[in-house]
């Protein structure tokens, strides 16, 4: 009698399990069966205490009173946007201002001619006109080319095309293989390199984050198979958290970058931001590495938890390895 | 295309399991439970015989036509023996129950296809192996072999000693139309369909009304598609179906479930019937079961180490008991002779599994609160002197996975109510071997967990050890069946 009565509670979750199936084919359904975004819960500001340091330290102490900084904010009068609460936003303003920076609100107005010879832009919520913007026009307005997004819903490529670097300051959480710049990023590698291809993955300059999220090699890796990519100490870095949290620590103690220049390209095929390349020359080592193996391609790659077509670039090895011998001379 | 393979892989693997079974009048089985463990076993035996076909040098390309040409000898076999096979039996349960089974499994199926591989285990282990089987033809290939090279560079693999069953479905799948990341998962969209019939059908021999309650049960715990559901609140359904606590999909634990589950279910029934073809069956599936994951190996040294005991007293039925052991061994062999030529860089078990590790933790040492995230990134002080005994925190872990409805039902509660403790059900021989099954793999994943080698709470965080437990969800469920009074409605 007991052993059918607990049965038929157990039995009960068949009700559970039906809510729970039937609500993911009628979700999926609704995002066309793709796992969408939208989806995922809305991105969340890391920091909220408003603190400018990551805007000032852009520029030379004694000259941050020479520079502007524009805030894009939600109209004082309007519902709740997802992004930094009004409180954060008067924080970040007093910051600034405190440090002498000139600071212009755009509180909900046409961002574009506000943007007249600003340094740094700043999307503190995600204002429908604000993710709308016309970047080309920004950037024709605007004296420097940084723009700091605090609500994480900015087109970072679109920024990117525009010849503006767009920083993503905010938590997303949908997983990083449904990131639509890696998306642009994996068709334009399939595009250039071939299936048989070797790549060697070189770290630009110091990992500059602990972020599992900032592994976008794993994703290439996968999405981009047959194209076989080498790593250095790749045990550690594509293994659990804390292997890999060892892996950033051992690349940032060898340094391999230390022995190397920076090198500008004249051309870059995908961003638009040609002096901001993590191009540099080889390290012995690293050109042991690749001279050893099959490999046609080094890919170059800046360290960071958001996805940016600024940050990754694709190297025949040839011209790397001319580089280092310019260089060299 | 890739659609029309995978649903080809359906009717090969199930055309091959139903030739392997005996015929329905020595192993009676409704069509049901015939299609459940026929699909399973003939799952877990493709992936046996392609991992043996891999250590002996073949490569994906020619091990691809096994399954074809075994099913079509099956189909063969089939139309020859047709008149000898026997009649169905009844379906053990009634015409509404049948229906909501058919829903959930339906369900089930669908909401597995419904979105394309969207997990990181499911992306990053096992999509990439299968790729790597798809476009190289073999796990011994610089693309697993290669990552741990004399001067520091390799390749990029995560865990490259983790086994290939779950790759080799999906590359089999992609053989005809190219990778697609959502119908490589159709041979994985049937493990929580196919268990529920698995269970009904080694219940059978205990009665009709165990095999229905089997089913029924099996099919209502709710971790066979995803645990966790609604814990933040009503609002978050609108996540179903898209966080890593899905189960359904391309990751490997419902694998293991369902191939534990049937094999488990095969043997019992062997050693009711004394049938030494069933007993082969179900040392297939065991094998079967370690080609899916790490831990399948684990399990399988448990299955055997409880038949080990069960046989101390009578009936021993040594007749099943050895060609049981005999094919599950030498199916897992292959696999094992694989593994020793990948790299192994972690997640070794048996490395961390000794007397002094154990009895360490079993003593209240600590956990490695240094290796918490957190800590590692240096956003908050070690505190070693106050850090928590590990044994505490999994033992809490355990406690909050045996009490949490939402993913479990009242599955820990069955266990605990049909474990043979009356003199009647410990005469048992079969109650016995799941108990011992079943307690044995609880006891695995505790000392697993005890001497991890990671943080802990970390582990705890992405799901464990209920993404463990989960794989113990078929023997429960039939020592639950094997408890149940005959008459009892």
């Amino acid at each position: 009698m007991l052993l059918s009565w607990l049965a038929r509670l157990h039995g009960v979750f068949t009700a559970w399990v039906l809510l729970f199936l039937i609500s993911s084919l009628v979700l999926a359904a609704g995002t066309d069966f793709r796992a969408d975004r939208g989806r995922y819960p809305d991105s969340e500001m890391i920091s909220n205490n408003g603190r400018p340091r990551f805007i000032t330290q852009m520029f030379r102490p004694d000259d941050l009173k020479n520079r502007t900084v524009l805030i894009l904010d939600a109209p004082a009068d309007s519902p709740n946007y997802i992004g930094m609460e009004p409180h954060v936003v008067d924080n970040l303003v007093r910051g600034l201002e405190s440090k002498q920076m000139r600071v212009v609100r755009t509180a909900g107005d046409n961002p574009i001619p506000l943007a007249k010879g600003a340094d740094v832009a700043v999307l503190t919520c995600n204002f429908q006109a604000y993710l709308d913007v016309d970047f080309h026009a920004l950037a024709a307005q605007m004296k420097g080319i940084y723009l700091f997004d605090y609500s994480g819903y900015w087109d970072t490529a679109a920024a990117d095309a525009a010849g503006l670097l767009a920083q993503n300051f905010a938590r997303a959480y949908w997983p990083q293989w449904l990131d639509p710049e890696l998306a642009l990023f994996v068709d334009y590698m399939k595009e250039k390199t071939s299936a048989e291809d070797g790549i060697l993955l070189v770290p630009s300059r110091r990992l500059s984050t602990i972020a599992a999220r900032a592994r976008w090699f794993l994703a290439l890796n996968e999405q981009l198979s047959p194209r076989r990519f080498y790593l250095r100490n790749p045990q550690d870095g594509t293994s659990f958290v804390i292997e890999y949290f060892e892996w950033v620590q051992e690349y940032n103690k060898l340094a391999p970058w230390k022995q190397t220049k920076k090198v500008r390209v004249p051309k870059r095929d995908f961003s638009a931001l040609h002096h901001l390349t993590p191009t540099r020359t080889l390290a012995p080592e690293e050109i042991a590495a690749a001279q050893s193996r099959d490999i046609q391609w080094i890919l170059y790659w800046d360290h960071q938890a958001d996805f940016r077509l600024v940050d990754w670039e694709l190297v025949p090895l040839e011209t790397a390895l001319q580089w280092t011998a310019e260089a060299g001379r | 295309m890739s659609l029309v393979t995978g649903l080809l892989f359906l009717l090969c693997a199930t055309l091959i399991g139903r030739a392997l079974l005996p015929t329905r009048s020595i192993l009676s089985r409704s069509r049901w439970e015939e299609l459940g463990v026929a699909y399973l076993l003939g799952t877990g035996v493709v992936t046996v015989v392609i991992t043996a076909g891999f250590v002996v040098g073949l490569s994906m390309n020619l091990l691809w036509w096994l399954p074809l040409l075994g099913a079509a000898a099956a189909f063969t076999l089939d139309a020859k023996r047709n008149t000898t096979i026997g009649e169905l039996a009844e379906v053990p349960w009634t015409k509404p129950i049948g229906l909501l089974l058919a829903v959930l499994a339906s369900a089930a199926f669908l909401a597995t296809i419904a979105l394309p591989l969207n997990e990181f285990d499911a992306i990053y282990h096992w999509a990439y192996r299968g790729k790597v089987l798809l476009y190289d033809g073999t796990p011994l290939n610089e693309a697993i072999t290669g990552m741990v090279n004399d001067d520091g560079y390799g390749r990029l693999v995560t865990h490259p000693n983790y086994p290939f069953g779950i790759p080799i479905l999906e590359a089999w799948t992609s053989h005809w139309g190219g990778w697609h990341a959502r119908w490589v998962q159709l041979p994985l969209a049937l493990w929580s369909a196919c268990l529920p019939m698995a269970i009904a059908f080694g219940l059978r021999g205990y009665s009709t009304r165990a095999a229905s309650y089997g089913a029924v049960l099996t099919a209502a715990t709710p971790i066979l598609y995803s645990y966790n559901f609604l814990e933040e609140g009503f609002d978050s359904i609108s996540m179903a179906g898209l966080t890593s606590t899905l189960t359904l999909g391309g990751g490997a634990d419902l694998a293991v479930m369902a191939m534990l589950g049937v094999a488990c279910a095969l043997f019992l029934r062997a050693r009711q019937l004394d049938d030494r073809r069933t007993a082969i069956c179900a040392g297939l599936a065991l094998a079967g079961a370690v080609m899916m994951k790490n831990e399948g190996l684990a399990l399988a040294g448990v299955c055997l180490l409880a038949l080990l005991l069960t046989t101390i007293l009578p009936p021993r039925r040594i007749r099943v008991a050895i060609p049981f052991a005999a094919v599950a061994v030498l199916g897992i062999a292959p696999w094992l002779g694989l593994r020793a030529q990948l790299p192994a860089i972690d997640e070794n078990y048996s490395e961390q599994m000794t007397v002094e590790n154990v009895m360490h933790y079993l003593g209240g040492g600590r956990e490695l609160v240094e290796k918490a995230p957190i800590a590692m990134s240096g956003r908050q002080q070690v505190d070693l002197e106050n850090a928590p005994a590990r044994i505490g925190l999994v033992l809490t872990s355990f406690w909050e996975e045996f009490t949490d409805l939402r993913s479990w039902g009242f599955l820990w509660l069955l266990l605990i109510v049909a474990l043979p403790v009356t003199r009647q059900r410990l005469a048992d021989p079969e109650a016995r071997w799941l108990t011992f099954v079943v307690l044995g793999g609880i006891c695995l994943y505790f000392l697993i967990l005890l001497v991890t080698p990671w943080n802990f709470p970390s582990l705890r965080d992405k799901g464990i050890p209920e993404r463990l437990l989960v794989h113990l969800v078929g023997p429960i469920l039939l020592m639950f069946g094997t408890a149940l009074p005959k008459g009892e409605s």
